[in-house]
């Protein structure tokens, strides 16, 4: 690329259309990210009509107790007799939310944050770099935990707190792109045409962080729900009568010995959306060539 | 049992005390514990190691727990011992003591010490060490036991093994009171601040070592006053919450669980566990605060939840239990003969009337209430306690806090009632039970007032002076019938005392009062 | 040589910096800016249970009759100082009731964090000596396997397996909080796997990406082709390589680990922090809190530096790239 070309140009692809078109086939020929995608899109629907699909309500008690699967309960019913399929399938929405609604909001307060501090740099950069290293240097569960002391463990709350914790992760994945991206002919050229820094940022450098922003925004989706459900494990999250798997796996743990289900199938749904993430995530980085994320548990 | 020798000057007078039913005397302790071992040949040696599922209830300060207030668990008398002891019928039989005695109007009792008591640290038990655990007990600042800052207006040494009591008003029933988990008998020290701290009693095990988060360990004290008793060598008790009981026991690190969770009675079952339940045990009340603009001011709206609540469904769901009796909105339990149930078990039709009634035709939102999980089921419990309120119409959270800190988080506005709660309640004698919902009681009336307060409140009074069985049975019947008439606070129900043990282990029985706890003395282990 | 010192001084500085702002997040994050920490943290339908003397009185104990940024000064003074005041509910010293229950996590925590690495290695050597074998597509999917597991479930499996059924731990960790340190690091050992397994996991998919990614440079294809066996590759060229970007995540991942440690406490019931950490905020406990925050943050930070000045050691590039930083 010279400087003369001034078009906006996506970086490290030849040509737009093919590049629009490749990876995604690449995608879809691969089985473990078709695996990953169709687990998600599993997770999002279930997520989205359980209370629509579900055969009884999540709090009627229907059975004097733990009762074995049966035909008008296909998984049995807990401990107080409420249906647990009902449960099971309800179990991830309140994690899901947070977790979209939080990474959502520290995706794009992160991309803003990143794309200064990369693309200005000077004091503002070292301003928001520390900020972000002090953040980063408190472990993530405890700052989630210490978060939920401060603002409460509604569903509001609780999003924003995701969106504050994963903010500093999302600033310095930003920051180190748009620092490469910024060397690059086409920002050189905008800059030599006078265009002010709004443009410069959104217009030159954010298209070409797209791809990374998807990937990020996977995994940190995926870190999310993990550390909600071990919050709520602990009994610093979601409560009763709320469904939540990290609540549901901590009760079966008293009933483990005669009715291990109670254990194994919160565990697995749980884990089978945290491996759709990730199988989907892998495929979409790899097709789009994205490195240099910082994944984490 | 009773000693007959006089030492009140002038005429005494011997009482049946409480529970305890007409003619019948109770059993002394000795004889109790010697009916247990008897025909079977006890072993000396072993370990008990129990786990307990009930959260430390005192704060959790890891370097207290030698003090009696502070012990890891109510389990106190493994290592302590009291002056009387309340016996698995609910009557009340010395322990320390050899015999107590009233004057005629109960405001003075006597109490004959046992001789040949020892403490752990080899000290003879005396007056002088009795009254000043008394005096601490009763201490308005650093005292724990409420019945005795209640009753108690002093004490002294009568001799080297005599001690009176003088009491504010009459109580009949005193004798329960020195039987409470934390007004055991302590080393005396010049500063009654000081005592307690050391961990030296007159129990059955010397303390060793005590993490009061977790665990504590205790061995056989040699000099017992019982002769040739514990068999035990060791006792361990540990906080054991949550799945921590059944993976204790199936690994065999516990022989014994106290207050298992009933939920997981099947598993403790099929892990060759032996459950044994007392006839009662402690009971869930709900604390509704009347000195703030809420809609169960109204007493229909306190009708209407009473009415609501599926009592008999908790003792199916979470006890497993349909026989269980069910709380009739006073402090009084199923295992008391003077127990009056209330009339209508459940009426959701008729609660949803009274609403209407009340201004809440399309039900009402009523303020969160806190609880503590003091009991493994205790959240499953709550939950069915919600929906069952909902079935009425009537929207209730019961809100979990945790255990330790929770009587300060309670306590800490609305003074001197506090936040809307349930508070956990041990099984009685019918004067402690009733004087609960009493002007004695700031809290748990929750701000009752009114005539039918006032009549009640006459009727205690009127019961701790009577001498008559009979007429005082009356007298507790009509106080519970009032209570039910006004609802002040409501009374869910209770579960079981339960111990589960290890099929090797003999003589651990489940006490209705658990704190009054599996008497060591009878209990010993096969190899 | 003495640019090596004159960066460590800076990094050293950096660390400093970056401890005073964490003290500043951790001051936001328990007593929370603008207002009134008491309005904004007691929801409006508990308020009616405060009367204003309530509120008043409370404000008093919880220093919120003071400004916030005399409340800074104070709380930031002591936690710099390690001078965490005393609890509210006994007024006790914070530090006495923490100190044990530290020292314990500690121990715990500093056997994970050397062990994680060592296996993460061991498992990545092996599996990058056949890129796409059989031995890399199990080592990788298990820990795929292992890291889509939540901790406190593997915790909780771990229990049931290696303690129940074979009988090889102890289910309930009986022991003080008090206990001599070789106590508490002979029942570590249940929790330490449980910890390690999701750190593994983490450790291995960077490290294996690293090595691919520099077996495959011309460099090793051309020593490749000289006859330079295989494992002399891994070993000597690709694992350099890719053990640079590993210790660059040295914070992140003591940061996991002790994110673990929380839940794998919880899951054992171990005596250590992370259990304290549980009970101080659910107890509303803010002084402990803070310190415990605080004090995790500290951990996170100086190994940070350690890993950065072994990079320097490891890596002579490194040392001019740094500077120009």
């Amino acid at each position: 690329m010279t400087v003369e070309s001034f078009a906006p140009m996506p970086l490290a692809a030849p040509a737009a259309p093919i590049a629009r078109n490749r990876p995604l086939r690449r995608v879809l020929a691969s089985p473990l990210t078709m695996i990953g995608l169709v687990l998600v899109a599993f997770h999002l629907s279930l997520a989205l009509f359980a209370p629509l699909i579900a055969p009884y309500s999540i709090s009627a008690i229907l059975t004097d107790g733990l009762t074995p699967p049966s035909a008008q309960h296909w998984l049995g019913t807990d401990q107080i007799g409420r249906d647990y399929l009902s449960r099971l399938m309800s179990g991830g929405r309140v994690a899901l939310l947070v977790a979209l609604a939080g990474v959502s909001g520290s995706v794009l307060i992160g991309t803003f944050l990143g794309l200064l501090a990369g693309y200005v740099g000077g004091w503002l950069d070292d301003a928001i770099m520390r900020l972000t290293d002090a953040l980063m240097a408190i472990p993530e569960l405890l700052l989630i935990a210490i978060l939920v002391l401060t603002f409460g463990k509604e569903i509001g709350s609780l999003s924003l707190i995701v969106a504050i914790v994963y903010t500093p992760g999302v600033v310095r994945v930003v920051r180190a792109k748009t620092i490469m991206i910024a060397s690059l002919d086409f920002v050189r050229a905008a800059e030599l045409r006078g265009e002010r820094l709004g443009f410069v940022l959104m217009r030159e450098i954010a298209p070409n962080l797209l791809g990374l922003l998807a990937v990020e925004f996977a995994i940190r989706v995926s870190s999310a729900i993990l550390k909600i459900s071990a919050l709520s494990f602990l009994g610093l999250g979601i409560s009763q009568p709320t469904p939540d798997w990290g609540l549901m796996v901590q009760e079966a743990m008293s009933v483990v010995f005669t009715d291990p289900w109670f254990l194994i199938l919160p565990a697995i749904t749980l884990s089978s959306l945290i491996i759709g993430i990730n199988f989907a995530v892998d495929g979409l980085a790899r097709a789009y060539g994205v490195t240099g994320t910082e994944t984490d548990l | 049992m009773l000693s007959r020798r006089d030492f009140l000057a002038g005429s005494a007078v011997i009482i049946g005390v409480g529970a305890l039913p007409k003619g019948a005397a109770a059993q002394p302790l000795t004889d109790f514990v010697d009916s247990l071992i008897e025909g079977q040949s006890p072993r000396q040696g072993g370990r008990l190691v129990y786990g307990n599922p009930v959260p430390n209830w005192a704060l959790g300060q890891s370097d207290r727990g030698q003090h009696p207030y502070y012990f890891m668990d109510i389990q106190t008398r493994g290592i302590w011992n009291a002056l009387t002891w309340v016996d698995e019928d609910l009557n009340v039989v010395p322990e320390l003591a050899e015999s107590f005695v009233s004057n005629d109007d109960a405001t003075v009792w006597d109490y004959k010490l046992r001789e040949g008591v020892f403490f752990h640290d080899g000290k003879e038990f005396t007056s002088e060490d009795a009254v000043a655990s008394a005096r601490l007990h009763a201490h308005p600042k650093f005292g724990g036991v409420g019945f005795f800052k209640q009753d108690i207006k002093s004490v002294e040494a009568r001799g080297k093994y005599g001690v009176r009591f003088h009491l504010n008003r009459p109580n009949v029933e005193f004798p329960h009171a020195t039987a409470e988990y934390r007004a055991m008998m302590l080393p005396a020290r010049e500063n009654l601040e000081e005592m307690g701290y050391d961990g030296i009693g007159t129990g059955p095990f010397k303390l060793v070592e005590i993490d009061n988060k977790r665990q504590f360990l205790a061995t056989r004290f040699e000099n017992y006053w019982m002769p040739n008793k514990p068999y035990i060598e060791e006792l361990q008790g540990v906080l054991a919450m949550g799945q921590s009981a059944i993976n204790g026991f199936q690994s065999g690190q516990f022989n014994a669980i106290y207050n298992a969770d009933p939920g997981q009675f099947d598993q403790f079952g099929s892990a060759g566990g032996v459950v044994n339940s007392a006839p009662s045990g402690d009971q869930f009340w709900l604390v509704l605060p009347k000195n703030m603009n809420l809609p169960w001011n109204d007493v229909r709206v306190r009708k209407a939840m009473s009415l609501a609540i599926d009592r008999p469904k908790i003792n199916r769901i979470i006890y497993g239990d349909p026989e269980g009796w069910t709380g009739n909105d006073t402090h009084m339990n199923g295992v008391n003969k003077e127990f009056q149930p209330r009339a209508v078990e459940r009426d959701v039709a008729e609660a949803r009337r009274l609403l209407a009634e009340a201004g809440y035709p399309n039900g009402i939102d009523l303020p969160a209430i806190f609880y503590c999980p003091g009991y493994p089921e205790e959240p499953r419990l709550w939950a069915v306690v919600g929906e069952s309120l909902k079935e009425a119409g009537i929207n209730l959270e019961f809100a979990e806090r945790p255990c330790d800190g929770f009587n300060p988080f309670t306590m800490a506005v609305n003074k001197p009632i506090g936040r809307p709660r349930r508070n956990l309640v041990g099984a009685r004698n019918p004067n402690i039970n009733l004087s609960r919902l009493s002007q004695l009681n700031d809290a748990e009336p929750g701000g009752w007032s009114g005539p039918g307060y006032d009549r009640y409140n006459a009727l205690l009074t009127r019961a701790a002076a009577e001498m008559d069985d009979d007429a005082r049975l009356a007298i507790y019947q009509e106080m519970q019938a009032i209570a039910q008439e006004e609802v002040p606070g409501i009374m869910i129900g209770g579960r079981r005392t339960n111990v589960v043990s290890a099929a090797n282990v003999h003589n651990l029985r489940a006490h209705t009062q658990l704190w009054q706890g599996p008497r060591y003395e009878s209990v010993w282990i096969d190899a | 040589m003495y640019a090596v010192l004159a960066l460590i001084v800076r990094r050293l500085l950096l660390s400093g910096v970056i401890l005073v702002l964490v003290s500043g997040t951790v001051f936001i994050g328990t007593e929370i800016l603008p207002g009134d920490a008491l309005d904004a943290t007691i929801p409006a339908d508990e308020l009616m249970y405060y009367s204003d003397d309530d509120l008043a009185r409370m404000r008093a104990e919880l220093g919120l009759d003071k400004s916030a940024a005399e409340r800074f000064v104070n709380v930031f003074r002591g936690l710099v100082t390690f001078d965490f005041g005393v609890t509210l509910m006994t007024q006790e010293s914070v530090i006495d009731s923490i100190i044990h229950p530290l020292l314990n996590s500690l121990i715990m925590a500093s056997v994970a964090i050397v062990l994680t690495p060592l296996v993460s290695v061991v498992l990545g050597v092996w599996a990058a000596l056949k890129p796409g074998g059989r031995i890399d597509g199990a080592v990788s999917g298990a820990t795929l396997f292992a890291y889509s597991m939540p901790d406190f479930v593997v915790g909780n499996v771990f229990v049931i397996v290696f303690a129940i059924w074979l009988g090889l731990a102890p289910a309930v960790l009986m022991i003080t909080e008090s206990a001599p340190w070789y106590q508490i690091l002979a029942v570590s050992v249940l929790p330490v796997l449980a910890l390690t397994v999701s750190g593994v996991a983490y450790q291995f998919r960077l490290l294996r990406a690293g090595m691919v990614e520099a077996l495959g440079s011309e460099f090793i294809e051309r020593a490749r082709l000289s006859g330079v066996p295989e494992w002399r590759l891994v070993i000597t060229h690709a694992l350099p390589a890719a053990l640079v970007p590993m210790l660059n995540g040295t914070a992140q991942f003591v940061a996991g680990i002790i994110s673990g440690v929380v839940v794998i406490e919880a899951v054992f019931k171990f005596p250590g922090i992370g259990i304290e950490l549980i009970r101080s905020i659910s107890q509303r406990e803010v002084p402990t809190v803070q310190a415990i925050t605080f004090l995790a943050a500290f951990a996170v930070i100086a190994s940070n530096l350690l890993a950065d000045i072994s990079i320097l050691a490891l890596d002579p590039r490194v040392r001019r790239a740094r500077n120009d930083r």
